[in-house]
């Protein structure tokens, strides 16, 4: 192997990292969710979106004020925050009157919850291609001759950042001790004294944070926003599969596996087939070979019933 | 007696109001004309859906303002396809069901295929479909009427441009395609045009709507193609511009007819200055009778942005919809599909008043466009300027079967 191909090889490497950082950010906000109300979210793709749109609307209209950078930085922490608010609110009066129902209709709702959203947001802004303004410089830097995109940088550093963040939270603090217990058992944690309903609305606050950095982020890559970039919340379900539908960790290594595989299958695979879905179908074709070997996911745990 | 001849005259205006009805032509009624239209309102290709129904809409009310087409006014009714074959089919059958005369500005490959022998056997006039693919007008279909950058062609045209005008002999030419009709249409065409030149294009895929492009632009990379032609969307033209900016990657860009967009300045910013496109209708800045007609007309009845000519696709609409205007005009009164289809066929040689090249409808073929344009962008004024003036590729389409 020469010079050039570690290069791209490196390339392809650190850009698949920051796909699969956006992907585990995306998978972070299901299993939150998944883990601590039973539900799975499907509209975590359109929570994305809304983020990423809040955050060009706030960008877009600091701009002038501000600055570029800091119109940016105050765009993605209020963005961060009425998303969070957003995804509490859908939990409060859309999600959490349909608990103790079958499973089939909160699947219903959720999908109806992403309808809803993209139409909302397909309704005020369009379905053009909008220009997303942000602070990342468009020219790479390069270490050791791989270019490396700032935006990509920037994903990969700020999405570990609070990876780490929200581990350190579910490992240390109060709040996340009684969501691991509320997710580990609902009935005997609410008998301890803990608030099951906060909770609820907590993990789905979580998820709309993840959610809106992950649009940030991808929006900034893409360089435009567009309504259905919320398909990319489906790109993330088999990092969530892969990872273990009941595993934070496995749920980020799961996302970070995938968007480097999917990268390499795509700059590697898909020219000598003649093109085509490769880098979609990868990810797939991973996350069958590892169920048929692993049913629960990579890092995921068999639930046992005593009878 | 007088009771006898009163029936008969409620008899004879019955059999006259009957046979009247029956006579007339499906979507077709004293007063007015149905079109039907289908495009994708929604998903990645809804920017362009909008527009082709927002300047169909402005034609009609320009019309209709004017009295309407021998006393009739048009009117049109829409289907979104989401650019989805499986939905073409069906928005095909509900605008059957809801009586349509003729199906107007509709375009998108891989849904135009997907209702090619429906349209034929129910003989319903597409006036033109916009479809990239050469199969729209290859073998000839009597009911279809073509009006587009053929992709074959184009592919053509662009290894014409660079090994034959520019004779850049060292070129390396990488494809990057849309993986549909469309796009596997270009992919075609530029690898028949490197052929006559003894090259072989590297070629890479993107899905429809896809938002990561790195693998395709590492592997032209790899490839180290210095010109890489794009077939697909105008923002992801700009999107795979700037993830090359982004990869220290800068060959020459090369567009198809629907990147000749001037929003690709908004998309992609400042890198997207100095790409090449090739287009196959005149550029919103010329003068023309046609360019005029339908600057006057966008100007009146569009909202903003598209109240102004900014992208030559507004332009082909205009086109298409000029050439139906003087088919059903010279149908007269008693208009009929078959007669429609027939004055459809002799337009051929219409003065499109620098709308698009010359329109090359007649009995035989219903190929509207053979002629092509290179065009490069300037990000500081928005607009894209003339490299190669009007040009026949040097491998049609006809020739390839």
């Amino acid at each position: 192997m020469d010079a050039m191909q570690v290069k791209f090889l490196a390339m392809g490497i650190i850009n698949g990292f920051a796909v699969g950082a956006i992907y585990a950010l995306l998978a972070l906000g299901f299993v939150v969710i998944f883990k601590a109300t039973d539900i799975f979210n499907f509209a975590q793709g359109e929570i994305m979106m809304f983020g990423a749109y809040m955050a060009m609307l706030m960008s877009n209209a600091l701009v002038g004020k501000l600055g570029i950078v800091a119109a940016f930085t105050l765009a993605f922490l209020i963005s961060s925050f009425t998303t969070a608010l957003l995804a509490s609110i859908c939990e409060m009066t859309v999600v959490r009157p349909m608990l103790g129902k079958p499973v089939l209709s909160i699947i219903m709702i959720t999908l109806g919850l992403a309808f809803v959203l993209r139409g909302g947001v397909e309704f005020i802004w369009g379905p053009e291609e909008l220009p997303f303004y942000k602070p990342f410089r468009d020219a790479p830097l390069l270490v050791q001759g791989v270019p490396i995109a700032e935006v990509r940088l920037y994903t990969i550093v700020t999405s570990l950042i609070l990876m780490g963040v929200f581990f350190l939270f579910f490992k240390y603090s109060n709040k996340g001790l009684g969501m691991r217990a509320t997710a580990e058992d609902q009935e005997t944690a609410f008998l301890m004294g803990i608030n099951v309903k906060r909770i609820f609305t907590m993990s789905w606050a979580i998820a709309g944070i993840v959610g809106a950095v992950g649009g940030i982020f991808l929006g900034s890559t893409v360089g435009n926003l567009v309504p259905y970039l919320s398909h990319m919340g489906l790109r993330a379900l088999p990092a969530v599969i892969l990872g273990g539908m009941n595993s934070i960790t496995g749920a980020i290594i799961g996302g970070l596996i995938l968007g480097v595989c999917e990268n390499l299958a795509g700059t590697y695979i898909a020219p000598h087939i003649g093109g085509g879905d490769i880098k979609e179908i990868t990810s797939y074709v991973i996350v069958l070979v590892v169920m048929m070997i692993r049913p629960h996911g990579l890092f995921g745990t068999k639930e046992i019933e005593r009878v | 007696m007088k009771t006898k001849g009163m029936f008969f005259s409620v008899f004879l205006a019955v059999v006259f109001l009957f046979s009247h009805s029956a006579l007339a032509e499906v979507g077709v009624t004293e007063d007015s004309i149905l079109f039907g239209h289908f495009a994708p309102m929604s998903g990645p290709g809804a920017y362009l859906g909008k527009m082709s129904v927002g300047l169909t809409q402005a034609w009609m009310k320009h019309i209709n303002d004017q009295g309407g087409i021998h006393g009739r006014k048009l009117s049109l009714i829409i289907e979104d396809n989401k650019y989805d074959p499986n939905l073409t089919k069906t928005a095909f059958f509900k605008l059957m069901d809801k009586k349509i005369f003729a199906l107007i500005n509709v375009y998108g490959s891989s849904p135009c295929v997907a209702i090619m022998d429906d349209v034929q056997k129910a003989k319903i006039p597409v006036i033109p479909t916009y479809a990239s693919t050469h199969l729209m007008f290859l073998p000839m279909k009597r009911y279809w009427f073509w009006l587009a950058g053929c992709g074959l062609e184009s592919g053509v045209v662009v290894n014409d441009y660079i090994y034959g005008d520019l004779k850049l002999k060292d070129a390396r030419l990488g494809i990057c395609y849309q993986d549909d009709e469309w796009g596997k249409d270009g992919r075609l065409g530029t690898e028949i045009g490197a052929k006559k030149y003894g090259k072989k294009p590297v070629a890479v895929s993107l899905k429809r709507g896809s938002k990561d492009l790195t693998s395709q632009v590492t592997t032209l990379m790899m490839s180290r193609a210095t010109h890489v032609y794009f077939v697909g969307y105008a923002p992801d033209f700009a999107m795979l511009i700037k993830t090359a900016q982004n990869l220290n990657y800068r060959p020459q860009f090369i567009g198809d007819y629907v990147s000749v967009d001037a929003r690709i300045a908004d998309w992609g910013g400042p890198i997207t200055d100095g790409a090449w496109a090739i287009g196959v209708t005149g550029l919103p800045q010329e003068q023309g009778m046609g360019i005029d007609w339908a600057k006057e007309i966008s100007a009146k009845y569009m909202p903003a942005p598209f109240d102004k000519i900014f992208i030559p696709l507004q332009l082909i609409i205009f086109a298409g919809s000029k050439a139906a205007q003087t088919a059903l005009e010279s149908c007269g009164r008693n208009l009929t599909r078959e007669k429609f289809v027939d004055a459809l066929g002799e337009t051929g040689g219409l003065d499109m008043g620098g709308l698009v090249g010359k329109l090359g409808y007649s009995k035989t073929s219903r190929k509207g466009i053979s002629q092509y344009r290179v065009y490069k962008f300037h990000y500081g004024q928005k607009k894209f300027t003339m490299l190669s003036d009007w040009r026949y590729p040097s491998i049609k389409a006809e020739e390839t079967r």
